[in-house]
């Protein structure tokens, strides 16, 4: 390695770290001569934290989660240390202190510490009260779920809607209790929240939103009820916290860098006291807050990754697309953009359908899709999606988005031979339509093969014979060969109703 | 006489006899065979009609000092192209000569066309039109198994399947007696097609036939990633078939890690309850999981991109985590397009390959071929550039300033065709052999007329690996020529020191020869022994080797014996839609026409089927234009502008415009595509660019 070599601390290994770590690989060029060192407080390979709701769910398991290694480059030597924890960074020397005793020189230091759950419950011990958050918690909360029977999530906003949805599959009697006035208060309005509360009391979860305070009740060291302020009490044997996260902020602010919620940056991702700190992800403030999503902190260790590599910054970023997607069995939530801001001169369409399961509010402003609540309605939330996200055409009259497509404008098409029309194609193989069909049974072809010597029809993939032959049928009803002889019947199922016509004219009158 | 040969279109190779008539025509009637079954699309009913075309060549064609194409003698001809080849060798060294081939061209033609370029113009620079058709594939598939050929195994072996997933292909359109092979596996609810639009083939999956996923164009590799994702949480993979057949699978496992459903929803469009459904029918029909059978296909919608063989990759990766691959019942395959895109791509027509498959820079390679063409090792070019460079040095400083081209009309399928013929228009001297004066001929300074598919004798290599004979069932017209003749003359006139044999029979003994040992062995082909009837599918190292219908049932054909995972990461499209370029264009094909439609535009049937391009459009999308059934409609890309009337249709994304390739001047759609070509096959961009669309 030569003596010119960036030493780089990166402190966390999460999906975010992950993302850096396989970017810079990526970006790095035949100059780049980065030595990173990764210190991950886990002892697992970095793993994809968002499935863990899936894990419990039973939708998928722990092996399935782990991330890929990050693209190597010849330019950079990688060394991960897991199950060690950064405990101390002294700015002046440069080094990095860690609780296995090693220390870590550096020139720069990425924090990418991500956030510790916030358990907002009252109890004298902690048997019993947990969140969900990494490995080891669902490793944990699987084994426990396995001879429990009363839970008791507490947050309903969408991680906890998703993990009580994942308990319920288990088998699980489960509380829901949620703090504000309805569920997932900052994304969706009253109406739409209705409706995901009907839907998972269908589930057979128990829902208590408006609930201030929740205290947990033990009876010598076993957890036993939980007591809400509205006065309810609800026998449990856990309580897990799915109540927001705090940005794990703590060694940052140690070591003097200026904390607010997260560890502040700026646009440069650095921290305006020390331009060799940086923070990315879920610890991070930027000038947008602390969104607590994936997709921006990933976009974040794409642009460090540049800078880390000194290359020049990517266009200016753009604001973040706010796409909040539920995932959990049997109920389809999705909100879009900044749903409960008022927008001047949008316009709102929505189709609110309780008894259906469904409610979709649409905002639309200058020919595009700019926020959108989607409860019960999976294509339109796709269709919504790709929509926001890529700007793409939306129909003139907005009330078109609130159901699929396809629904919309579709055209049964028949293939019953009264009433298929005469341009119909029968046999698209050979370009034959029914009219084709109908001229040549009026001039002798009376069977399969007539029809297919004279017409083709049939003679591609074969897959339009029944349709013919329902045709030939019906023509034969029309125009007998010979009254007295009995019809011949054609192979396939001849659906045609009774045509009322006893002439080729009427025949051909009929098929018009 | 009756004669038994194969259609002159696809790689299907639908069966018919061929009946002379009077008039000096042949009279089409289909014939049983496992792959047609029978069938004829409308194509090949009407095929005979080009053979008596009053639009087809005759005599040679030579600029004269006009401008203008005129009618000339051979030696005419002859001495034009000499005198141009040797002047710009003389220049500019062998390398000023180049060579554009096609997948139509008889195997006889496609082994001819690539010694012809090496042995006889000493030139590196061959490609041909397979490049922007079955190269995505063709890498992948080599890279993972060591061997590539479309389908490893008999296509009528689909029938017995539980599940099919066709990614970006349209077969009931490009191939429809295939169709078929389906009937089975849509009985059994088990079709699942992933495609931008509801094709012709997407719709088979109605009425309980199975799953259409209709995702964004160029998101098909997120498809793919997404329902291994899915199979991986499921503990659907076969892990016994993994890790006793397989290297890569802990790091493909890993990539797929970052692909669960909604991800892929947001990417693709795709809801996470319909991927969901697909994964778990899919998994369901593989044997690993108790199943009767399934087998993943792709087509040219998910390789015809800049990054397709990486998609697919991502598809075999899903197949061989199922333990498809290499099973009797199942499968992965890809659906061969041109007549012989199968056998072309296997005898020299590629910028890097020799006869057989093999690498121009493998000594060994080398010396085993140069022995059979009779010339120095040494003398033996390297490896030239792939079809799109090739197109873009036309011309140029250090690139070919005369290029002969064969069986193909790259100035209309060509990506960026615009931008084609400016290079074409370049040269010091086109030369373009062909039946028609396709749009490309119609740039050249040497036309030479020759014989249709009726008219010669040879073999093709159907989509299946398995060798056909062509048959001639009427005489060509008198100043027509054969390719093998023309190479043989001109070879001659060049002083070339290796012999061009001039018989096809002849040819594939040398052929044989020269594949012999190599990965696509045609060593016990011979026209004697296909005449007797016998199925031969290759390898096939000798006469007593029965073929292979069924590859890679006890190894694959790496060193190792192993098949090999990649790993694969999506990338976006390379021309993504921006504020002035909001919708994407799709581009592809009709059952009515056939490539640049050269032919098939000459058949008045099927002109009255689909007489000019069209550009397919979604009612919400038109709505928003303003335009009707019928109105011109204007799509213009950063490098084109085509007009062509609206069809409106539901089919199709209201994000999307489809347009048909076939058709050239003002109406060819690929004055649009994007010319950005996959880093490891040359596949340039077609399936999908940004458009800006207005009423015209």
């Amino acid at each position: 390695m030569s003596t010119c070599t960036q030493r780089i601390v990166v402190i966390g290994h999460g999906m975010v770290a992950a993302r850096l770590l396989d970017q810079i690989g990526r970006d790095a060029t035949e100059h780049t001569q980065l030595g990173i060192t990764v210190l991950g407080a886990e002892p697992h390979r970095p793993y994809n934290r968002l499935l863990l709701g899936e894990v419990l769910a039973g939708r998928t398991d722990l092996g399935g989660l782990t991330l890929p290694d990050p693209t190597i480059h010849d330019g950079i030597t990688l060394r991960v240390c897991r199950g060690v924890t950064a405990v101390r960074i002294d700015r002046t020397a440069r080094l990095v202190y860690a609780d296995d005793g090693s220390v870590h020189p550096y020139d720069r230091v990425v924090f990418a510490t991500g956030a510790e759950p916030r358990i907002p419950v009252n109890t004298s011990q902690p048997q019993g009260v947990r969140a969900l958050r990494d490995l080891d918690d669902c490793r944990e909360l699987l084994a426990a779920t396995a001879h429990l029977r009363h839970v008791t999530v507490v947050g309903g906003g969408l991680l906890g809607i998703e993990l009580a949805c994942a308990l319920r599959t288990r088998g699980l009697e489960v509380a829901l209790v949620h703090r504000g006035e309805h569920l997932m208060d900052r994304q969706l309005p009253a109406d739409a929240a209705t409706v995901v509360r009907d839907q998972l009391s269908q589930l057979g979860i128990h829902v208590h939103t408006g609930i201030e305070d929740t205290t947990a009740h033990h009876e010598q060291d076993r957890l036993s009820s939980v007591l809400l302020s509205d006065g309810t009490e609800h026998r449990t044997d856990l309580v897990v916290a799915s109540a927001g996260v705090q940005p794990r902020t703590a060694l940052a602010a140690e070591a003097g860098l200026p904390v607010r919620d997260g560890i502040v940056v700026g646009d440069d991702l650095c921290s305006p006291a020390d331009p060799s700190m940086a923070a990315i992800g879920d610890c991070a403030e930027t000038a947008d807050g602390c969104p607590g999503l994936l997709a921006p902190g990933w976009e974040q260790a794409d642009r460090l990754a540049r800078s880390l590599l000194g290359q020049p910054d990517p266009p200016a970023r753009q604001a973040d697309p706010m796409i909040v997607k539920l995932k959990a069995v049997g109920l389809d939530v999705l909100t879009v953009g900044e749903t409960s801001l008022p927008m001047p001169g949008a316009r709102t369409v929505s189709l609110h359908d309780p008894q259906g399961g469904r409610s979709v509010q649409v905002t639309v402003d200058g020919g595009r899709v700019v926020a959108a609540v989607c409860v019960g309605a999976p294509k339109v939330a796709a269709e919504l999606t790709l929509s926001y996200e890529r700007a793409t055409v939306i129909p003139v009259d907005p009330a078109l988005l609130l159901v699929p497509a396809a629904t919309t404008a579709a055209v049964p098409i028949s293939d019953n031979p009264t009433t298929m029309p005469s341009a119909a194609t029968v046999c698209r193989c050979n370009g034959v339509d029914k009219k084709m069909i109908i001229d040549a049974h009026l001039a002798g072809a009376r069977d399969l093969a007539a029809i297919a010597a004279r017409t083709r029809a049939t003679t591609g993939c074969g897959g339009c014979r029944e349709v013919v032959c329902g045709l030939l049928e019906w023509m034969d009803q029309a125009n007998p060969p010979d009254r007295d002889v009995a019809q011949p019947k054609h192979d396939g199922n001849g659906t045609g109703n009774t045509p009322f016509v006893d002439s080729p004219e009427q025949a051909q009158e009929a098929s018009r | 006489m009756p004669v038994e040969t194969h259609c002159p279109y696809c790689a299907l190779q639908c069966a018919m006899t061929l009946t002379p008539t009077t008039g000096g025509g042949v009279e089409v009637a289909p014939r049983d065979f496992p792959t047609n079954r029978g069938g004829l699309c409308q194509k090949g009913w009407t095929s005979a009609t080009v053979l008596t075309s009053p639009d087809r060549l005759t005599t040679p064609l030579v600029r004269d000092a006009h401008g203008a194409l005129t009618q000339a003698s051979w030696e005419q001809a002859y001495e034009r192209i000499v005198a141009g080849v040797r002047a710009a060798q003389q220049a500019a060294g062998k390398d000023a000569v180049a060579v554009f081939g096609g997948g139509g061209l008889t195997n006889e033609k496609s082994y001819t066309i690539g010694k012809f370029a090496r042995a006889a113009l000493g030139t590196s620079r061959i490609d041909y039109n397979g490049r922007f058709c079955m190269s995505s594939a063709a890498a992948a598939g080599g890279r993972a198994f060591g061997l590539d050929r479309g389908l490893p195994f008999p296509l009528a072996d689909l029938g017995g399947a539980a599940s099919v997933l066709l990614v970006g292909s349209n077969l009931a359109e490009t191939m429809p007696p295939s169709v078929q092979h389906l009937a089975g596996v849509r009985r059994r609810g088990g079709l699942i097609v992933v495609d931008p639009r509801r094709s012709a083939t997407a719709a088979l999956t109605e009425d309980g036939g199975g799953i259409h996923l209709q995702p964004l164009p160029g998101a098909d590799i997120v498809v793919l990633l997404g329902l291994l994702h899915l199979l991986v949480a499921a503990g659907d993979t076969d892990e016994g078939y993994l890790a006793g057949r397989v290297d890569g699978w802990a790091e493909v496992k890993a990539s797929c890690a970052l692909w669960w459903p909604e991800r892929v929803e947001r990417v693709t469009g795709i809801p996470t309850d319909e991927l969901r459904a697909a994964a778990r029918l899919f998994a369901a029909a593989a044997p690993g999981n108790g199943g009767a059978g399934a087998y993943l296909l792709t087509g040219r919608g998910a390789e015809q991109h800049a990054h397709g063989t990486d998609t697919v990759t991502a598809a075999i990766n899903l197949a061989l985590a199922l333990g498809l691959v290499g099973r009797v019942g199942s499968g992965y395959g890809c659906v061969t397009g041109q007549g012989n895109g199968q056998g072309g791509r296997e005898h020299g027509q590629k910028a890097d390959q020799l006869p057989g498959y093999r690498k121009i820079d493998d000594p060994a390679a080398r010396a085993h071929v140069a022995a059979v063409w009779g010339v120095e090792e040494e003398a033996l070019p390297g490896a030239g550039l792939p079809a799109v460079e090739l197109l873009d040095a036309l011309g140029l400083p250090g690139g070919p300033s005369v290029l002969f081209v064969h069986g193909a009309n790259p100035a209309v399928s060509g990506p960026d065709a615009g931008h084609v013929r400016e290079r074409l228009a370049a040269l010091d001297l086109l030369v373009v052999a062909d039946f028609v004066l396709s749009e490309t001929a119609q740039l050249a300074d040497v036309v030479l007329p020759v014989p249709q598919w009726a008219e010669e004798e040879g073999t093709m290599t159907s989509l299946e690996g398995r060798v056909l004979r062509r048959r001639r069932a009427a005489a060509s017209p008198p100043e027509v020529r054969d390719e093998l003749q023309i190479w043989h003359d001109l070879a001659q006139l060049l002083g070339s020191p290796a012999h061009f044999e001039t018989d096809p029979d002849r040819v594939m003994d040398e052929l044989a020869r020269a594949s012999s040992g190599g990965v696509a062995d045609y060593g016990g082909v011979a026209h004697g022994r296909l005449d007797g009837g016998e199925p031969v599918f290759w390898p096939c190292p000798d006469l007593d080797h029965p073929g292979t219908p069924r590859l890679f049932l006890d190894r694959f054909a790496t060193p190792n014996g192993r098949a090999r995972m990649v790993a694969v990461t999506p990338r976006p499209v390379d021309d993504d839609l921006r504020p002035d370029a909001p919708v994407h264009l799709i581009t592809g094909r009709l059952l009515q026409h056939y490539q640049s439609g050269a032919q098939t535009r000459l058949v008045p049937e099927l002109m009255r089927g689909e007489p000019r391009a069209f550009v397919q459009v979604h009612p919400v999308l038109a709505e928003r234009l303003g335009v009707e059934e019928g109105a011109d409609l204007r799509v213009t890309s950063s490098r084109g502008t085509v007009t062509a009337p609206a069809r409106l249709s539901t089919d199709i994304r209201p994000d999307c415009v489809f347009v048909p390739f076939h058709f050239p001047g003002e109406q060819s759609v690929n004055l649009l595509t994007n010319p950005a070509t996959d880093p490891i096959s040359g596949m340039p961009e077609f399936k999908v660019c940004a458009v800006q669309v207005v009423p015209a």
